[in-house]
């Protein structure tokens, strides 16, 4: 039996291609998965908050731990100020957290392993944190690239290091979770393909396919971990990069 | 085995330490290492260890510990029996008692400066890191994006000005740099970008 642990990322189209211009447009698996993940987000909350209860039922608990959580984050590492930044990044957030935890059903497509949404959602965080960056400080924004203290000689130097650190931003913020969901996805397949491969040699195979399968069931549990830490780590950067636009170099 | 491997000035300082420890709490064996690293368990005893009247010791204003250190002395005294010899340098006691007590104030001053670095195992920073799996992902992928951002924009560079190979050369190590640079600042060893001591702020980047 073959089992291709690629295919599980393969994108296929659910509606007839439109075309338009020189470009076609089609609604795939993908986009069915990300309107999902916002009709359930959305369902969430709305339902959460439309009965709003002194002493909280559990999906109000949800929501007011889940707007808690992200609102501490963003108050620890961006300040107060950084609170008008609150609905940007709890969408994040929600969207990342609902996107890894979704994918991790069997059978289910993981938006968050293909790079093309990672990195439109990095470059969205990048384009509002230089967009406010210079909106909120004009051209003293620029100081963020410029260390205080530094030698004039060397200042060159170390102003272009600044500067490719900061472009080389996005490329780290979105690689990490789409390399992150897609290393874990192909290795749970993989894991499970040498179960069914060996459970096909009959008795001893059997016994053989009993330590795959272990694997397997540990590292489900280590991709539920992976799958909300990784939605926590885009939100904190999102924070600490909304930090830089907010206070650039103090 | 202490006793045996080391006759300089400091061993009879190290057998106490070691003896206090077994007085306070569970023993633990201390690890092969130079000095420094074998007292480091014992690091709030040093000061008195040389002496029962620490007074005399350790940097200017400290004038010794009352209460529960003197029963800590004096427990030195009791335990370390055989060991006490005081006649073999008491000059080597003195600049250690001095340097654990700098040693101390200066920890307790970047513990001060940079408040992130000493909390560093609370609340955000230790679920961000809960695993050395993620912690290694975080750091490659960020060298790598260096590396990418400096040879993609030399390679751009080289194709519009018709350069090359110097525009990627160039960028190509700078954005090496700036990838040791990141990894750097993800890992929190140097402070970040905002240059006034929040590094508490950075560290995770």
């Amino acid at each position: 039996m073959q089992i291709n642990p690629i295919e599980q990322f393969e994108i296929h189209n659910l509606s007839p291609v439109v075309n338009v211009g020189r470009h076609y447009f089609a609604f795939t698996n993908s986009a069915a998965y990300m309107l999902a993940i916002v009709v359930l987000v959305s369902a969430l909350f709305i339902g959460a908050t439309a009965r709003r209860a002194v002493i909280p039922g559990r999906l109000q608990s949800v929501a007011e731990m889940g707007y808690e959580f992200v609102a501490n984050t963003l108050r620890s590492s961006a300040g107060n100020e950084g609170m008008k930044f609150f609905p940007f990044v709890f969408t994040l957030f929600m969207f990342v957290l609902f996107a890894n935890v979704i994918g991790l059903i069997p059978y289910s497509f993981t938006v968050t392993s293909q790079l093309i949404i990672t990195v439109a959602l990095a470059f969205t965080v990048f384009f509002v944190v230089v967009g406010y960056g210079f909106w909120h400080n004009g051209l003293r924004f620029l100081r963020l690239f410029v260390p205080k203290g530094v030698p004039i000689y060397i200042l060159p130097f170390v102003t272009a290091i600044e500067v490719l650190s900061f472009l080389s931003r996005p490329v780290s913020h979105s690689v990490r979770l789409f390399a992150n969901m897609l290393a874990g996805h192909i290795t749970l397949q993989v894991f499970a393909g040498f179960v069914i491969m060996l459970a096909g040699w009959g008795i001893i195979g059997w016994f053989g396919a009993a330590l795959p399968l272990i694997m397997v069931v540990l590292l489900t549990a280590l991709e539920v971990l992976v799958a909300v830490l990784q939605a926590y780590v885009f939100a904190i950067l999102t924070c600490i990069y909304l930090n830089d636009a907010i206070h650039p170099g103090h | 085995m202490w006793l045996g491997k080391e006759t300089s000035g400091s061993t009879v300082r190290l057998v106490r330490a070691h003896r206090i420890r077994l007085a306070n709490g569970p023993w633990r064996k201390p690890a092969a290492g130079p000095y420094l690293l074998r007292s480091q368990h014992v690091d709030t005893d040093l000061a008195f260890l040389d002496s029962p009247k620490a007074s005399q010791y350790g940097p200017r204003g400290f004038k010794g510990r009352a209460g529960r250190d003197r029963r800590h002395a004096a427990s030195v005294e009791r335990m370390s029996d055989g060991a006490g010899e005081q006649g073999d340098g008491g000059n080597a006691h003195t600049d250690e008692a001095a340097l654990s007590a700098r040693l101390k104030r200066l920890s307790e001053r970047l513990a001060r400066d940079q408040p992130g670095r000493a909390s560093n195992g609370a609340g955000e920073d230790r679920a961000a890191s809960a695993s050395g799996y993620a912690k290694g992902f975080r750091l490659s992928s960020e060298l790598v994006a260096g590396v990418m951002v400096g040879g993609g924009i030399g390679w751009l560079i080289d194709h519009w000005l018709g350069i090359a190979p110097w525009g990627l050369m160039v960028f190509l190590l700078l954005g090496f740099a700036a990838g040791v640079l990141n990894v750097m600042r993800s890992a929190g060893v140097v402070p970040g970008r905002s240059l006034d001591g929040d590094a508490s702020r950075d560290r995770d980047k």
